[in-house]
């Protein structure tokens, strides 16, 4: 492979080097003008240029591998590009408050799905009451902050840890039990939460909790607008960076989890508890620590969110949302973080774009989640291989050549 | 003790219920060690599987002279689609994902479960509203002593017994019932044997969902309203009857039933503003069962099998 | 004379009314191979659930060379040094060979959680060790799966499966390896090779017991140096693979058992 590489005359290898950072570009592009633009005809016109797309980069000969290739060298242009565009986009969408609100609860619903993912798609632990974590972490730190008069970031971090306890609180029956009691467990905790928030009057009960206050930075409230060339942009901007910054931060903690002995030691709990254990894992451990990580990303995701509305009631956490990240999770592709993003994306964008179709909504959540299951279990992106960085294998070619090229 | 026999009444048919739910999931447990978490949504679907078709019965006028005949021929009728509906569920659905990783088929039932929910809240006229649903049983009661009996009531117990009764015949008699135990202790032995399995696990999917259909018109009856969403409660119920009776054993899942009814019932109704949080005794019963017996009342100690 | 590792007293296992092991002792030294042989049903496999801590034995103890093990949980087992291998071979099917190895290596992997997230420069280290390591044991069983570290377990076929799982089991470096039997399924070129294998653990790991659950009595006759032999749980012969094979009652309980198969 890297002798036919360094053949490749120059320009050549400068086209394969930019190639993944344009199609990024492209792709961003269309998702742009699917999202921001209210025309059927720019959605049906970016959704075909998409399809093709698709479809050259599964015919062309040799396409992937070099795409494959690209994205294993030059990450860190790719990243750039990435981010840059992340910031850039929205600062476009200045007449479009909305299609920024959008894009905030799509990062929100990122950072869920990654928790999510966990227990569903690292741990193979089904964890049907999700949006009781995401409830848990709102209400805590909507209480912490209305009653207290704690200043949000102190209350996003309580709202995870807090999460995260209920989390390892649910996961201790179910240790010994199987993955059905499990499914069973979080079902049930999900609707004692939802009971819990409509019944218990310090939550508000079905009115909820209003006037969450807008986190501040630096005594600088995020509810007031910034101006840049003398142009007042939507508050909602301010939200979206700073969504972005902690789902950014949740990613890389992700991909930490995912790289390391965490991620290693829940597949296989995943693949075999038993083989796992009499390999030296403490699967109950583990499966614990599954359950608080998971609900600790859902905690930061619901105080984000209560914040960011200012308004959360019991509602906004029942068994519907759990499907919606369930379904994600699913989409995206189990156990890989950039599937995940993008199935998260995806299901929080695409219901906003056919908001006529409302009241589908939950059943095309089923649907999907059932038809990838059956079709494509491991979802549009599905699970890699863990590749180990070569400078783990030198001590192993100096001394008996390079078998592993 | 006036009120006192009346929450033995309600508890018995709230038990009635539980239990007609919990023997379908009991015996998928045991066939095929599925949790199959459409279940409540089945029985749902039998509720309002029913309410059109008596509607159209009303309309066609078959209900004054006939009622008598009538409710009973639409009851069957419903549950012979649901049983169907249950062997196709196994068909589509679980079949193709019996070689999958147990949680695709776990997760894949959830999404079925789901599909029927909002399928039916779509489908039905104002489905997402709570629908009245008819009274098919006669009203009325007998006296007792200044307590009242209500031939309603009479009838949801009378039903789920005789239910009971004939599918533990089918289950301890008949050649089909021996194939179910053989294949729920060993399905490689069983179809060494010669036993075709397919045909007993379709059965078992039949029978389950025919009582999920029945379950859900009793469940209609009693309460006599019908909504869509239910199902997901139900469904967790019947589970969680069958957890504490021991899953995967047919007598479990009736005592199960019976006592997860008698808690919520007699709870809510001893335990100041004990209504609003009904379901959360259920809950607080089934993972104490979890925490300090796992294996449920019948259930022996589960041996993983290595 | 080589120390004792694992001294097995009065074991005992029942479920409910079943006596999978009865009473039966013995003692796995430093350096010996201890095969157990026995018909299908004889309590075999359950000997090694109760050693490796699946399941808490009824009656009798188990000792790793002092500390009595009974009773204790699966990973503080394999954390004490005690590894194995099963009948079906259950690898972690979709995730590579090279992280199936590192799994092994579960019992020395330290801090996980602090390394994983804030000490990366910990975890690399650690890595970087393993890697090379697992490299190395690898190479001693199979260069295939040596050159092969990316491929998915679920993947190799079950010659390799069967080294990929011995190479699991000993990547922490135990002190007793259990083997249950490895040969199953095999023709006899890959027994062979199985032979040379388990021949190899020993040269390759100074001081490991093994023992050896296997029908194929070319293997135990070759690598066994010692033998207990279980029928309905109980010992019915011991010694030396000349002595068990010309024991009356060994050869009439696998007699037994060659009527039985012959019957299914």
């Amino acid at each position: 492979m890297s002798h036919s590489n360094t053949g490749i005359p120059n320009s050549n290898a400068f086209i394969n080097r930019i190639i993944t950072p344009f199609l990024l570009f492209v792709v961003v592009a269309i998702v742009y003008a699917i999202v921001a633009y209210e025309s059927v005809v720019v959605t049906l016109l970016s959704l075909v240029i998409g399809a093709s797309l698709f479809v050259g980069y599964s015919k062309i000969p040799g396409l992937k591998e070099i795409i494959k290739e690209s994205i294993r060298k030059d990450k860190i242009i790719l990243l750039v590009t990435g981010l840059v565009l992340a910031i850039a986009i929205p600062l476009t969408l200045r007449s479009q408050p909305y299609i920024i609100h959008i894009l905030v609860i799509a990062e929100i619903s990122i950072i869920l799905a990654l928790g999510l993912n966990f227990q569903v798609g690292s741990t193979g632990i089904p964890n049907l009451g999700y949006a009781a974590f995401y409830g848990v972490g709102a209400y805590a730190s909507a209480l912490l902050s209305t009653r207290l008069g704690i200043s949000f970031w102190i209350s996003l971090l309580a709202a995870g840890f807090i999460a995260a306890l209920f989390g390892w609180l649910v996961g201790l029956p179910t240790l010994k039990t199987r993955s059905y009691h499990m499914a069973l467990v979080s079902i049930a905790f999900g609707l004692v939460t939802y009971i819990m928030l409509n019944n218990l009057a310090f939550t508000g009960g079905p009115n909820g909790i209003k006037n969450i206050p807008a986190p501040e930075i630096f005594g600088w409230s995020l509810f007031s607008s910034i101006k840049i060339f003398g142009n007042a942009y939507p508050v909602q901007l301010n939200f979206y960076y700073l969504v972005l910054f902690i789902t950014l931060l949740m990613v890389v903690v992700s991909h930490f989890v995912y790289n390391s002995k965490i991620g290693l030691f829940w597949n296989a709990v995943r693949e075999d508890e038993i083989a796992a254990k009499c390999s030296g894992i403490n699967a109950s451990a583990l499966k614990l620590l599954s359950f608080s990580m998971g609900a600790f990303l859902a905690g930061i995701a619901g105080a984000l969110y209560a914040h960011y509305v200012g308004y959360i009631s019991p509602e906004n956490f029942n068994m519907n949302t759990s499907l919606q990240v369930l379904g994600m999770v699913i989409m995206g592709g189990m156990d890989n973080i950039f599937g995940v993003s993008i199935g998260a994306f995806i299901l929080s964008v695409a219901p906003e774009k056919f908001r006529a179709l409302a009241d589908f909504r939950m059943l095309a959540t089923g649907l999907i989640i059932l038809l990838m299951l059956m079709f494509r279990p491991s979802g549009i992106i599905k699970q890699q291989i863990r590749i180990y960085a070569t400078k783990y294998f030198s001590s192993k070619k100096s001394s008996n050549g390079d078998t592993n090229g | 003790m006036n009120t006192f026999f009346q929450l033995l009444i309600s508890a018995l048919l709230v038990s009635s219920l539980y239990t007609l739910v919990a023997v379908g999931f009991t015996m998928y447990v045991g066939v095929i060690n599925l949790a199959n978490f459409s279940h409540g949504d089945t029985c749902v679907m039998g509720t309002f599987l029913l309410m059109p078709l008596f509607l159209f019965a009303t309309k066609m006028g078959w209900m004054t002279p006939l009622a008598g005949l009538v409710i009973p021929a639409l009851i069957i009728l419903v549950i012979l689609v649901t049983g169907l509906w249950g062997a196709g569920i196994y068909k589509i659905l679980v079949k193709p994902l019996l070689v999958a990783p147990r949680l695709i088929l776990l997760l894949a039932s959830v999404a079925a479960g789901q599909v029927i929910r909002e399928a039916i809240r779509v489908i039905y006229p104002n489905g997402s509203n709570p629908q009245v649903f008819p009274k098919l049983l006669p009203s009325g009661g007998i006296e007792l002593s200044g307590l009242t009996l209500g031939y309603d009531s009479l009838t949801i117990i009378f039903l789920t017994i005789a239910c009971i009764i004939s599918l533990n015949f089918i289950i301890q008699r008949t050649k089909m019932g021996l194939a179910m135990r053989a294949v729920s202790q060993n399905s490689d032995v069983s179809q060494i044997m010669g036993i075709n399995i397919e045909k007993t696990i379709i059965s078992v999917f039949i029978l389950g969902s025919a009582l999920a259909g029945l379950a859900g018109i009793l469940n209609g009856t009693y309460y006599g309203i019908a909504k869509f969403n239910l199902g997901s409660n139900l469904g967790i119920k019947g589970f969680s009857a069958a957890v504490i009776g021991g899953l995967g054993d047919f007598q479990g899942a009736i005592i199960g039933g019976v006592l997860l009814g008698f808690i919520e019932v007699f709870a809510s109704a001893y335990i100041p503003n004990g209504s609003q949080y009904q379901d959360v005794f259920s809950f607080l019963a089934v993972i104490a069962f979890l925490i300090f017996r796992p294996s449920g009342i019948l259930g022996e100690k589960i041996f993983e099998k290595v | 004379m080589a120390e004792p590792l694992l001294t097995v007293a009065n074991l005992t296992m029942k479920f409910g009314g079943l006596t999978a092991i009865d009473n039966v002792s013995w003692t796995l030294h430093e350096d010996e191979i201890l095969g157990i042989i026995g018909p299908n049903g004889a309590g075999k496999t359950t000997v090694f659930n109760v050693v490796s801590g699946l399941y808490t034995p009824t009656g009798g103890e188990i000792r790793f060379r002092e500390t009595l093990i009974n009773g204790l949980p699966p990973h503080k087992i394999a954390k004490m040094g005690i590894k194995r291998t099963f009948q079906q071979s259950r690898l972690f099917d979709t995730i590579s060979v090279l992280d199936n190895v590192l799994i092994g290596m579960a019992t020395i992997s330290k801090g996980i959680f602090v390394n994983s997230l804030f000490r990366r420069d910990l975890l690399s280290k650690e890595l970087a060790l393993n890697i090379k390591d697992g490299l190395e044991l690898l190479h001693h069983f199979s260069d295939y799966l040596a050159e092969n570290l990316y491929r998915r377990a679920g993947d190799l076929v079950p010659g390799e499966r069967r080294k990929l799982e011995i190479c699991r089991a000993l990547a922490s470096n135990p002190d007793i390896l259990l083997l249950d039997e490895p040969a199953a399924g095999m023709d006899p070129n890959e027994s062979a090779e199985l032979m040379d294998d388990i021949l190899k653990i020993r040269a390759l790991k100074k001081g490991i017991g093994i023992i050896l659950i296997e029908h194929d009595m070319a293997v135990v006759q070759k690598t066994a140096n010692f033998i207990v032999v279980l029928s309905y749980g109980k010992e019915i012969a011991r010694g030396t693979f000349a002595e068990v094979s010309s024991n009356p009652l060994v050869q009439e309980a696998y007699l037994g058992s060659e009527s039985e198969y012959a019957r299914s």
